[in-house]
C-alpha cells in the first residue's frame, strides 16, 4: 500500500478547489492509495471542498486503499458535523 | 425594456466602440512600423552594422506579430468581460519598446538625430518599468492571490514603478543611465545597473507569486508566465558575448503569444462552455421553483414565503412547498453540491422525486432514502445534495422534519425571539448507497416562525473574505421579532446585501419562511 500526505489549503472554495482536486488525483494516479489528509493550516472548507474529499475517498477505496483526515480544527470539525459528513470520513486527531 | 433588450443594446455598444478603437490602434500601429521602414531604407541597411539590421528586423517582425495578437484580444476581451484588460496594456507596453529599441538603433552615431536619439532611448528606459507594471496586474488578475497581500504589494509596485520612472526622466540632466554624445553616439554610464533594480525586484515578487499560487492554474499556464519572466532574462545571458545583439523585447513577445494561447485561449475556452452552461442552469432552476404569493390563498392557518436569488455561477439551491392532502404540508430546501447544467439536472430529479414521494405519503426521511437510492443505484456520481425536508400537521402544528447534512434552522418559539436548532444530522443525499436518515418531531404552536435556508446566506463573505455567520444571521432576524415570513426574508436579503457589499456573490442565496397561525 502506498501512503501519501497532502496538505490543504487555508480556504477550500471554489478558487482553490480545482487546484487541490487536481493534486489529489495525481496523488492517486501515481499509485497512492492510502492519503492522509492534512487540514492544519484550513480555516474554511465550502461544499466544493467537501465534494473534493468525498470523491477522493470514494477512489482511494476504489484503489483498495483510504483516506483518512487529521488535524482539522474547530472551524472544519463543525463543518463536518453540521454536514453529516463526520459520519463518512475517518477523522482523526 | 426589458432585460434582453438591454443586454443587447450593450453589447452593440461595446462593438461599436471596440470597432473605433481597433481602426485608431491599427492606424498607429502601421504609422509606427511604416516609420521604422521609411528611416531603414533612408540610412541604407548595407551602411548599417549588421548586428544593428538584425535587432531591427526582429523588432518589426516582432510588433507585427504584437499588433495581430492585440486585435485578436480585443476581439477575445469584449466577449470575456475585458479581463484581458491589462494583457493589453502590457502587449502595448511591449510594443512601444519594440518601437524605441528599432529607432534608437537606427538613429545612432547621427549627429543632427541627437535629441530623437535621446527621447527614444528615455522612452526605451521607460517600457521597462511599465511593463514590468503591468505584468504584475496581469499576473494578479488571473491568480488572485489574498486580498491583504495583493493590497501591499500593489502599493510597493507602484511607488517603486513611480521612483523608476522618476529616474528616467532625471537621466535626462544627469545621466547617470546613458548619454548621448555631440556625434550622436549613444553609451551607457556607470550607474546603468541601477536602472534593472526594480525589474530584479519584480523578477522575483512576480515569481514568488506565481509559485505561492501555483494551485489555481494547470502546469503549463504556470510555465507560460514563468517563461515571459525567464526567457528574456536568459537570453540576455546567452547573447551578452556577442556586442550590440538586443533581443530581450522581440524574446518577450513571443512568450506573450505563448502566454496568450496558454493562459487566455485556454480559459476563454472553459469560460464560453460555462457561460452557455449557466444561462441554461438558471433558466431550468428558475422554471421549477413555485414562485407565487401568496402560495395558499385559501389558507390562513399558515403564511409561507419562500425566495432563491442565483448567483452568476448557477447552482443547484432549490425549496419546495406543497399540500400533501388537507391537513398536511410539505416543506423542503436544498442544495446540490455542484454548478452549472449537472447540478441543475441532479436538483430537478431530486426536487420531483422528493415531492412525488412525500405526496404519496412518505416521511421525510422515507422521502430521502428513496432519493438518496434513486442517486446511487447508477454508481459514483461526483455530487450530493443537502436536504431538509419536513412534513407539517397543519391542523395541530406536529411536525417531522429530517436533515441531510443541511444548514441548521433557525426557529421562533412563543415570540420569545429566533434561535439556531442544533441537532446531529444524517450525512448528505447521494454520498452512500443505503444510508438511513434520522428523523425528528416537532410542534409548532400559534405564532411560531420557522426559517430555513442555503449555505449562500451563513456563508456569505464580506470584501475581507469574512462569513456572515450563523450568529450574525440570528441577530439580525431578532431584530424583526414582529416581522410576516416575507419580511423576515426581506430583512435578511437586505442584511446579507449591506454584509457583502462590493464582493461578488459567489452561491445561491434560498430561505424558506413559515409562520403557523394555527386554527
Amino acid at each position: 500500500m502506498n501512503t501519501g500526505i497532502y496538505r490543504t489549503p487555508e480556504k477550500i472554495d471554489i478558487s482553490t478547489n480545482p487546484g487541490m482536486s487536481e493534486d489529489l488525483k495525481e496523488m492517486i494516479a501515481e499509485g497512492k492509495n492510502k492519503l492522509t489528509i492534512d487540514m492544519a493550516d484550513t480555516v474554511y472548507i465550502s461544499s466544493v471542498g467537501l465534494r473534493t474529499l468525498l470523491a477522493t475517498q470514494k477512489e482511494c477505496k476504489a484503489a483498495g486503499g483510504d483516506m483518512v483526515i487529521k488535524n482539522a480544527g474547530e472551524m472544519v470539525r463543525k463543518v463536518f458535523e453540521v454536514t453529516g459528513f463526520a459520519q463518512i470520513f475517518s477523522i482523526e486527531g | 425594456m426589458s432585460d434582453s433588450d438591454i443586454r443587447k443594446k450593450k453589447s452593440h455598444i461595446v462593438k461599436r466602440s471596440m470597432r473605433g478603437r481597433i481602426i485608431v490602434d491599427s492606424l498607429v500601429c502601421v504609422f509606427l512600423i511604416g516609420i521604422i521602414i521609411i528611416e531603414l531604407m533612408h540610412r541604407k541597411p548595407r551602411n548599417l552594422e549588421s548586428t544593428y539590421v538584425i535587432n531591427i528586423s526582429f523588432d518589426l517582425a516582432s510588433m507585427v506579430v504584437g499588433y495581430l495578437i492585440y486585435i485578436c484580444s480585443m476581439i477575445d476581451g469584449t466577449l470575456f468581460n475585458n479581463r484581458l484588460k491589462h494583457y493589453q496594456y502590457l502587449l502595448n507596453v511591449v510594443l512601444l519598446a519594440l518601437f524605441t529599441d528599432g529607432m534608437a538603433w537606427l538613429v545612432n552615431g547621427l549627429p543632427q538625430q541627437r535629441i530623437g536619439n535621446i527621447l527614444v532611448n528615455t522612452v526605451y528606459y521607460m517600457c521597462m518599468p511599465i511593463s514590468c507594471f503591468f505584468f504584475w496586474h496581469y499576473i494578479t488578475e488571473i491568480l488572485h492571490p489574498d486580498d491583504k497581500i495583493r493590497k501591499k504589494l500593489d502599493t510597493a509596485v507602484l511607488i517603486g514603478m513611480i521612483i523608476s520612472l522618476s529616474m528616467c526622466v532625471a537621466n535626462l540632466f544627469f545621466g547617470q543611465y546613458f548619454t548621448v554624445n555631440e556625434m550622436g553616439e549613444y553609451s551607457r554610464s556607470a550607474l546603468y545597473p541601477l536602472h534593472q533594480i526594480y525589474s530584479f525586484f519584480m523578477i522575483l515578487i512576480s515569481l514568488w507569486m506565481i509559485i505561492r499560487e501555483r494551485k489555481k492554474l494547470r502546469l503549463y499556464q504556470l510555465m507560460a508566465m514563468a517563461m515571459y519572466i525567464l526567457a528574456p532574462l536568459a537570453v540576455s545571458i546567452m547573447t551578452v558575448a556577442v556586442y550590440g545583439l538586443s533581443v530581450a523585447y522581440p524574446v518577450m513577445m513571443a512568450v506573450m503569444v505563448l502566454m496568450y494561447c496558454v493562459v487566455n485561449v485556454s480559459r476563454g475556452k472553459e469560460q464560453a462552455a460555462a457561460a452557455r452552461d449557466m444561462a441554461m442552469a438558471a433558466t431550468i432552476q428558475k422554471y421549477v421553483l413555485p414562485d407565487k404569493f401568496p402560495a395558499f390563498p385559501g389558507r390562513h392557518e399558515f403564511e409561507l414565503f419562500a425566495s432563491m436569488k442565483p448567483a452568476k455561477e448557477v447552482g443547484g439551491d432549490f425549496y419546495d412547498f406543497f399540500l400533501i392532502d388537507d391537513d398536511h404540508l410539505g416543506l423542503v430546501i436544498a442544495d446540490v453540491s455542484g454548478k452549472g447544467v449537472p447540478a441543475s439536472l441532479f436538483m430537478m430529479v431530486s426536487k420531483s422525486l422528493l415531492k412525488i414521494s412525500m405526496q404519496a405519503g412518505a416521511s421525510p426521511s422515507e422521502a430521502l432514502s428513496r432519493v438518496n437510492r434513486h442517486l446511487t443505484e447508477k454508481g459514483d456520481i461526483d455530487m450530493f445534495v443537502t436536504i431538509w425536508a419536513a412534513v407539517l400537521c397543519i391542523s395541530t402544528g406536529e411536525g417531522v422534519a429530517a436533515n441531510a447534512g443541511h444548514e441548521h434552522p433557525v426557529y421562533m418559539r412563543n415570540g420569545d425571539g429566533y434561535e439556531m436548532i442544533i441537532y446531529k444530522h444524517s450525512p448528505p443525499v447521494a454520498v452512500m448507497e443505503d444510508m438511513p436518515f434520522a428523523e425528528h418531531r416537532f410542534k409548532m404552536e400559534k405564532g411560531d416562525r420557522l426559517f430555513v435556508y442555503t449555505d449562500g446566506v451563513s456563508e456569505a463573505m464580506n470584501t475581507a473574505g469574512e462569513l456572515f455567520g450563523e450568529e450574525r444571521l440570528v441577530e439580525v432576524m431578532n431584530t424583526g421579532r414582529d416581522a410576516g415570513p416575507e419580511e423576515v426574508i426581506g430583512i435578511v436579503s437586505n442584511a446579507l446585501a449591506e454584509y457583502t457589499r462590493g464582493a461578488e456573490q459567489s452561491d445561491d442565496i434560498t430561505m424558506l419562511c413559515l409562520e403557523y397561525r394555527g386554527t
